[in-house]
């Protein structure tokens, strides 16, 4: 069987009349194999380099690449956990759902004039909160400023609170918290150089300077962590349920204290997860996810594109046929409204968005009202979603 | 992007890194069953669903690409004895493309020729100009008029393509070293 692998060798060399003479010898007897002769004479004869590289071009190998992933994500979703209750509307919204995707960055001017829109989007905000107890508001428009904290010295600009150590004070440790509001995120370099994105309505506690055998923060509500590599010093986020060991890498973890569970994405590296009551010890590759139910303390790992989970840091609000429900707790939280529904079932709907998170409020109601199911409407900061039917 | 046989898929996400790449042969190969290009597509597609639908656990990239014209090949059988049973009979081309052989033979050329435009389109214009000639059977010398250029430059530019080839043709053994193993 090996001879084909050499065979194949030796004839492309001699099509480049390259083949040295020593092996002119070889090629002569593998030849003498019916299917190497057979290829080779094909090639010879009837070259068809030239053909194979205007198919290249010819082909649509952009559509049919769409083509693919279209297919390849309508599978997951029949694989998925979750529950569809009305089969045929979920089909066709699935379709509109793939449609819209493809339009987002289309939508453009004509914006529906809404008076009085006070809903808008959320900037980089939060609130810094020093051991001692004392509070700082952190917000744009804040100046570049910096403070001396036991040892460290904190510096902010450009909506990112940075920790340097200064001295390595051993004798006590001293914790910050940083919060974020509704309508607020904020980034953050610990003093090992760990970069940390906290989302919306969320809260870090870390310490100022890491001086114990482990670097461990707390954390309520979302953040995308990009763990500085300390094999001597494991870095351990802690939520309510779960603790995650970490190596260096990146990933990001979902634990908002309403939530049914927490859901951690590793994007790369490697990381491993504990539950605090039970024994369970789970190690994620690359683009594996980890959710675990809060109520019951189930697990499931799964594979993802973990792009679609941590888009949300690079200012975008990626959804694959996610529920109207899941979309719009999300967008509550950044855009800071509070939704109602006519009935349970406009919940339901599913919907594939890619948008800019900064962007207008209506550009959001305009991109969800496209599919012509339900229609939003807009008084002060409520939302009111119904379906059309 | 240089590839070794020891690339390894660990995620069937990584699966469309490799879809635009590996395409156009691919749909070559499967005309080499079935002539209508829209069916050797769709075929090609299935190919890519269905290696994306049994993906359990990190796979070599070169097993990978295996599965796929197995799979190719295995779609293309059916579609063929599809047709041949509502002729009522198979036309005289279509029973040689059914033995193994020709898989064999079909697939050790087109991974070639994939190996070769890969390599070919990456190099300069003047360069591929060079090495279709070559491979068209032409001499140096006749290159070197039909191009009006040296007939140093022609050797030199085929040095220059050679080189780049050779990496991309160490390839083409792994996957038919994989297939042998039927």
């Amino acid at each position: 069987m090996k001879e084909y692998i050499k065979s194949a060798k030796l004839i492309s060399k001699h099509l480049l009349n390259r083949l040295p003479k020593e092996e002119q010898k070889q090629l002569k007897s593998a030849l003498e194999d019916d299917i190497n002769k057979q290829a080779y004479l094909s090639i010879k004869n009837n070259n068809q380099i030239e053909q194979r590289l205007n198919q290249r071009k010819k082909l649509d190998i952009d559509s049919a690449y769409n083509r693919f992933i279209e297919a390849s994500e309508r599978n997951r979703f029949k694989l998925s956990h979750i529950a569809i209750k009305y089969a045929a509307i979920a089909s066709i919204l699935l379709l509109i759902g793939l449609v819209i995707h493809h339009l987002s960055n289309v939508v453009t001017n004509e914006l529906p004039t809404l008076a009085n829109v006070t809903i808008q989007p959320g900037e980089s905000k939060a609130i810094l909160v020093l051991g001692n107890g004392a509070k700082i508001n952190l917000d744009d428009d804040d100046n570049t400023s910096s403070l001396n904290v036991n040892g460290a010295r904190i510096s902010n600009s450009n909506n990112c609170l940075k920790y340097r150590n200064k001295t390595n004070n051993l004798s006590q440790t001293e914790y910050n918290t940083i919060i974020t509001p509704k309508g607020g995120e904020y980034q953050l370099h610990l003093s090992d150089g760990t970069k940390v994105w906290l989302n919306a309505d969320s809260e870090l506690t870390y310490p100022v300077s890491f001086n114990g055998t482990n670097r461990i923060v707390k954390l309520r509500g979302e953040a995308f962590f990009e763990v500085a590599h300390n094999p001597d010093q494991p870095f351990i986020v802690q939520t309510q349920e779960q603790q995650t060991k970490v190596l260096g890498t990146s990933f990001n973890v979902s634990a908002y204290p309403g939530d049914k569970e927490t859901v951690t994405t590793l994007v790369n590296g490697s990381i491993e997860a504990r539950l605090n009551n039970i024994n369970f010890i789970k190690t994620l590759l690359p683009n594996e996810q980890l959710i675990v139910n809060l109520q019951n303390l189930q697990t499931q790992t799964r594979q993802v594109d973990s792009y679609i989970y941590s888009a949300w840091k690079d200012g975008r609000f990626v959804y694959r046929n996610k529920e109207l429900g899941e979309i719009l707790e999300d967008m509550e939280r950044w855009y800071n409204f509070k939704v109602t529904y006519d009935c349970e079932t406009t919940k339901n709907y599913n919907f594939s968005i890619d948008i800019k998170k900064y962007d207008s409020f209506e550009k959001v109601i305009k991109l969800l009202e496209l599919t012509g199911t339900i229609d939003l409407e807009v008084n002060g900061n409520i939302l009111l979603a119904k379906s059309i039917v | 992007m240089s590839q070794s046989s020891s690339n390894i898929l660990s995620n069937k996400y990584q699966i469309k890194n490799y879809f635009k790449l590996w395409y156009p042969g691919l749909v070559a190969f499967a005309q080499q069953f079935i002539k209508t290009e829209s069916e050797a597509e769709d075929v090609v597609q299935n190919a890519f669903i269905k290696l994306f639908e049994n993906f359990n656990g990190p796979k070599n990239i070169d097993s990978a690409k295996s599965f796929l014209y197995k799979s190719i090949r295995n779609e293309c059988i059916n579609i063929i004895k599809h047709e041949a049973v509502k002729r009522k009979h198979f036309l005289a081309s279509e029973h040689e493309s059914l033995s193994e052989k020709y898989f064999l033979q079909k697939l050790i050329e087109e991974e070639t020729y994939a190996a070769l435009t890969e390599a070919i389109n990456e190099l300069p214009e003047q360069c591929q100009k060079i090495l279709i000639l070559s491979l068209n059977g032409l001499k140096n010398n006749e290159i070197a008029e039909d191009l009006n250029i040296s007939v140093n430059t022609v050797k030199t530019q085929k040095k220059r393509a050679y080189k780049g080839i050779k990496e991309k043709l160490q390839h083409v053994y792994f996957i038919v070293a994989s297939l042998s193993g039927l």
